[in-house]
């Protein structure tokens, strides 16, 4: 009898909990197509910011393009980063793509060949921009950038003082004095935090940019078509770049593989450590923890040659066969409601919407005229840019695709973990993993 | 000496118990101590007690997290889905362990629910969002239902079947004799037998489907049909992590499931131990 | 025509069991059944995940083949099959230890039950998040060791702890069932003929719990050989890929290197594999339950 009361009650709250949605889901876009032609539209737009900052940007942004066009809404969804790819290609696959999403569209070629990304070649605010969004090798843009992202060296400057340290390095050995400096003053001089392995890549990227990039632009595409080695390439000294991150991992606290990108955050903003090795976002992270830090930035000494020691960021491809098609914000090609994002993204191609992300995201935007002064921390990248020590690398991609990021990333994180630092041995191996899963794709 | 030793031969376990449960508790008192504390507290001293208590922690995740909204969800989900889980199984298991021996085809489907256990998630994970696309069930509570019974029957089956081994056959030949019918037999003397076996399954599969992500994520999208585990993401960003308002969010996506157990534990219990009084 | 009264009570008789299975088939049938077949047929294309299925090429057993000629599958089953014996050892025998703890008649056997079983309802996320923390920052803090989690060599290990910590309340709560169905009449008589404590254990509780030992061990092996979740949560698969269990292998290659054809032929394969060794294992302990 008491069964009996449990299933009814269950059906019941079924039922009570269909009501709402029972004649109509509301997850599919059928809603949205019906409402598009009355000229209201409704966005939807899905991501994997998680940063209270981020996602502050997201709704000032979709707020002030409201105001003006107040018959166009947004619905934001977020999903976690690890499950973002699994979601969007599940959607993508049963016909119910979001109208806005992000993709690594050189990672993901896929994307564009099923035609699910639309193209946005003609569109005329693609010149506000500091680098013109790339065009694929199709000669088309299908994603716009968000931000300017590059890498280098963070540090906490009333640290860099309390060291005597006065002038930030310019070459490797100046890099490696001023480490020693901090160690005889009992500060860490690196915090790494690895255990979130993207940082680990962070720290190679901010080394090779610099040192092999500027004149390497297709290195990445012709390692993965196994048309050079790792191994010696005069052309790309690996070799050196693995001494230097070892260094730099001795020089980082205990255990870096088993710290945080959060914990190793705390070690920069708690004094303890001096430097931190990672992208253009840092500033505003480590300000989300204390506010009161003076936070600096220089870029990655890797040579003994000063005037190499530049910021190095994504440009145009330099040549049309490196043409390349970037890493941004999506619109989906099938939706009903592309006018309405169009016009989104003409806004967010606006000084307006540019100064908004550098306030609440707190990282530098992609728009061309945005304030310079919107955080002290960045006077060093602004200065550089001014004094023209900044490297464009054009369309140099630093990261592999699929199988190939897996295996660079074990084998380095293998490296850094090994007693005996063989570096030849580890590029060799490399070099045998990419042939493997070269052979594997035939 | 030896009173002291006879003392310990006779307490051994209850000894083992209280250290088991100090160290079993210990990741809790953690999570509750640090959700109190502020990033600079906590990154001081780990197992302190807060010197203050700051409530703030709680009413910020509460905020951030959607809260009630998610409560209400996962409240819906867990108690419909469990219900059915219990109902569809435990029949099928009746009808399968009763005749597995005799039809061939009911011993194909004992083992056919077996096999069926370990497919997991990832597996069916695409053609599960293309078809419930097509049957617009996505982004409602019902699809997830749906989906989340019919992964969870091939164990609860597996689990029935077992016990109702146990029961005597000669209890349903008496009803039967009497005139009931199957169904009436099922419910008013093989059910009730089966009140362990309810019992633990239920205090399992409502915790599972509690914390279930996979189907949860697939399936609903939105905020207005997000589930507790979910929600928990909103604290772990991909460049920051505040442990402390994580913590604060995951002891109060605790609460509900561990008031339930404490209610619950005397029937859950009793139910158990109806067994023991059959022998 | 006159069908015999025989053949219509049988055909009602038959009517009648099927109806039992009613719900069952509704649910699993729309689920799991429909949707598994509908994907063995990518296992048989180069799908990569994105573009339309219909797009994919048909390749053949190709998939397949080359699953068994690639050595690299070798790393992460022996890490999931490593990682399901710990679990199973584990969680059994604590679930075990605790069960026969807690229905001893002491003071706070009820709180203690509550306890042990505590862990099991956090979601995965949740632990490996708790544990993250524990292993990172506490246990180096305190106990001055390094962080379990990111040492290739105790990963495996480090993480099965946070699964037998979560993991044990259930497999307590049926044995618990099952203890508490063993009549009490078996222990007294065999107290009066002269058995120990020990000897009480193995020779009546054992045989008559086994039941439980084949729900118990059968279900912990066999979800911990698929297991991806807690691992994408805790450790990515890291450091180095030391953590990258069969689960987390598939999911990488059906999500993150757009190769979806290839994935699930192995996800295919690899549940034909846990399919063989469950029916074994179950049928090893089925065997040996003793029905009343």
């Amino acid at each position: 009898m008491k069964k009996r009361i449990a299933l009814i009650a269950a059906a019941a709250l079924m039922v009570l909990s269909a009501m709402p949605g029972c004649s109509k889901p509301s997850g599919t876009t059928s809603e949205t197509q019906s409402k598009a032609s009355e000229q209201k539209a409704v966005i939807t737009w899905m991501h994997h910011v998680q940063e209270e900052s981020g996602v502050q940007y997201m709704k000032k942004s979709t707020e002030a393009f409201t105001k003006k066009n107040p018959n166009i809404t947004f619905e934001l969804t977020m999903v976690p980063q690890d499950n973002y790819p699994t979601l969007l290609k599940s959607k993508l696959a049963a016909g119910d793509a979001p109208d806005m999403f992000d993709v690594d569209l050189d990672q993901n070629p896929g994307f564009i060949k099923s035609g699910y990304v639309y193209d946005m070649s003609k569109q005329p605010w693609l010149h506000n921009f500091i680098t013109e969004p790339p065009a694929g090798p199709d000669g088309k843009v299908y994603a716009i950038p968000t931000s300017i992202a590059f890498f280098g060296v963070f540090y906490n400057k009333d640290v860099f003082k309390t060291a005597g340290i006065s002038s930030t390095p310019t070459t490797w050995s100046e890099f490696q004095q001023d480490c020693s400096k901090l160690k005889s003053k009992g500060i860490i001089p690196i915090a790494s935090g690895y255990k979130d392995l993207w940082t680990m890549t962070c720290s190679f990227h901010a080394d090779k940019m610099t040192a092999i990039a500027p004149n390497y632009e297709d290195w990445t595409k012709q390692l993965e078509d196994r048309k050079v080695t790792w191994a010696n390439n005069p052309k790309a000294d690996m070799n050196s770049v693995l001494k230097r991150q070892a260094y730099v991992y001795d020089n980082s606290q205990k255990d870096p593989f088993g710290t945080t990108w959060d914990a190793a955050q705390d070690l920069v903003v708690t004094g303890k450590a001096a430097m931190i090795i990672n992208g253009s976002w840092t500033p505003g992270n480590l300000e989300t923890k204390d506010s009161k830090i003076n936070v600096g930035m220089f870029p990655f000494p890797s040579s003994e040659d000063a005037s190499k020691n530049v910021f190095a960021i994504n440009g145009n491809a330099k040549t049309k066969a490196n043409a390349y098609y970037g890493m941004g914000q999506c619109v989906y090609s099938k939706s009903k409601n592309v006018d309405a994002v169009m016009k989104y993204m003409a806004f967010r191609a606006t000084v307006e919407d540019g100064n908004l992300y550098q306030q609440y995201a707190k990282q530098l935007s992609a728009v061309k005229g945005c304030s310079s002064d919107f955080d002290p921390s960045y006077k060093e990248w602004f200065d550089a840019q001014k004094n023209g020590l900044v490297a464009d690398i054009g369309a140099f991609r630093r990261d592999y695709s699929g199988q190939l990021d897996t295996a660079y990333n074990n084998t380095m994180t293998n490296f850094l973990m090994s007693k005996d630092r063989n570096a030849a041995a580890t590029l060799k191996s490399l070099d045998a993993q990419f042939d493997k899963i070269a052979n594997l794709n035939k | 000496m030896t009173n002291a030793l006879k003392w310990l031969k006779k307490n051994f376990m209850v000894l083992l118990m209280w250290v088991s449960a100090i160290i079993f508790i210990l990741p809790f008192y953690i999570a509750f101590v640090t959700s109190f504390k502020t990033p600079l507290e906590s990154a001081k001293s780990l197992l302190s007690l807060p010197t203050v208590f700051h409530f703030e922690n709680y009413a910020q995740a509460l905020k951030m997290s959607s809260f009630f909204v998610s409560l209400k969800n996962s409240l819906i989900f867990t108690i419909c889905s469990v219900v059915l889980i219990i109902v569809s199984a435990s029949m099928a298991a009746y009808v399968i362990a009763r005749n597995m021996k005799r039809k061939r085809f009911y011993a194909f489907l004992e083992k056919f629910f077996l096999a069926a256990i370990p497919v997991a998630f990832e597996i069916i994970m695409i053609p599960v969002y293309q078809l419930f696309y097509q049957m617009n069930l996505i982004n409602t509570l019902p699809g997830a239902i749906i989906a989340k019974v019919g992964m969870s029957i091939p164990f609860a089956l597996f689990m029935f079947i077992g016990f109702i081994k146990t029961i005597p056959v000669e209890l349903e030949e008496a009803a039967y004799i009497d005139g009931a019918g199957k169904h009436r037999t099922f419910w008013t003397i093989v059910f009730p037998l089966l009140k362990p076996a309810v019992a633990s399954l239920a205090a399992a599969q409502i915790l599972w489907t509690w914390n279930d992500f996979s189907v949860s994520l697939i399936l609903l999208q939105k905020d207005s049909v997000k589930t507790i585990p979910l929600q928990q993401f909103v604290f772990f960003g991909q460049y920051t992590s505040n442990f402390n308002l994580g913590f604060a969010a995951a002891i109060v996506s605790m609460i509900p499931i561990y008031i339930f157990f404490a209610a619950a534990q005397k029937y859950i219990v009793a139910g158990m131990t109806t067994g023991a009084v059959k022998g | 025509m006159q069908v015999s009264a025989r053949k219509i009570h049988s055909i009602k008789a038959s009517a009648t069991r099927l109806s039992f299975l009613l719900p069952t088939i509704f649910f699993f049938g729309i689920a799991m059944l429909i949707p598994f077949f509908l994907g063995i047929r990518v296992a048989f294309t180069d799908w990569d995940g994105i573009t339309p299925l219909s797009m994919a090429n048909y390749v053949g057993l190709h998939n397949f083949v080359s699953i068994f000629h690639n050595s690299d599958v070798l790393r992460p089953l022996r890490i999931a099959i490593i990682y399901a014996l710990l679990n199973t050892l584990g969680n059994n025998f604590f679930g075990l230890l605790f069960a026969v703890g807690v229905t001893k008649k002491y003071r706070f056997n009820k709180a203690h039950r509550l306890i042990f079983f505590m862990p099991a309802a956090l979601s995965s996320v949740l632990a490996a998040f708790m544990w993250n923390y524990i292993y990172s920052n506490v246990l180096p803090q305190i106990l001055g060791v390094e962080n379990y989690l990111s040492n290739p060599s105790s990963v495996v290990a480090a993480v099965s702890v946070i699964t037998i910590w979560g993991g044990c309340g259930v497999p307590m709560l049926i044995y618990i069932a099952g203890l508490t169905s063993v009549p009490s009449s078996l222990y007294e008589s065999a107290v009066i003929d002269g058995a120990n404590a020990f000897q009480q254990f193995w020779k009546i509780t054992i045989p008559l719990i086994m039941q439980s030992f084949t729900v118990n061990i059968t279900i912990t092996f066999t979800n911990s050989l698929s297991s991806a979740g807690l691992f994408l949560a805790a450790t990515h698969g890291g450091p180095g890929g030391a953590s990258e269990s069969m689960g987390l292998y598939i999911y990488n290659f059906l999500f993150k290197y757009n190769k979806a054809g290839y994935g699930q032929a192995l996800a295919y394969l690899f549940l034909a594999f846990i399919v063989v060794l469950a029916v074994l294992i179950s049928g090893i302990f089925r065997k040996r339950e003793v029905e009343m």
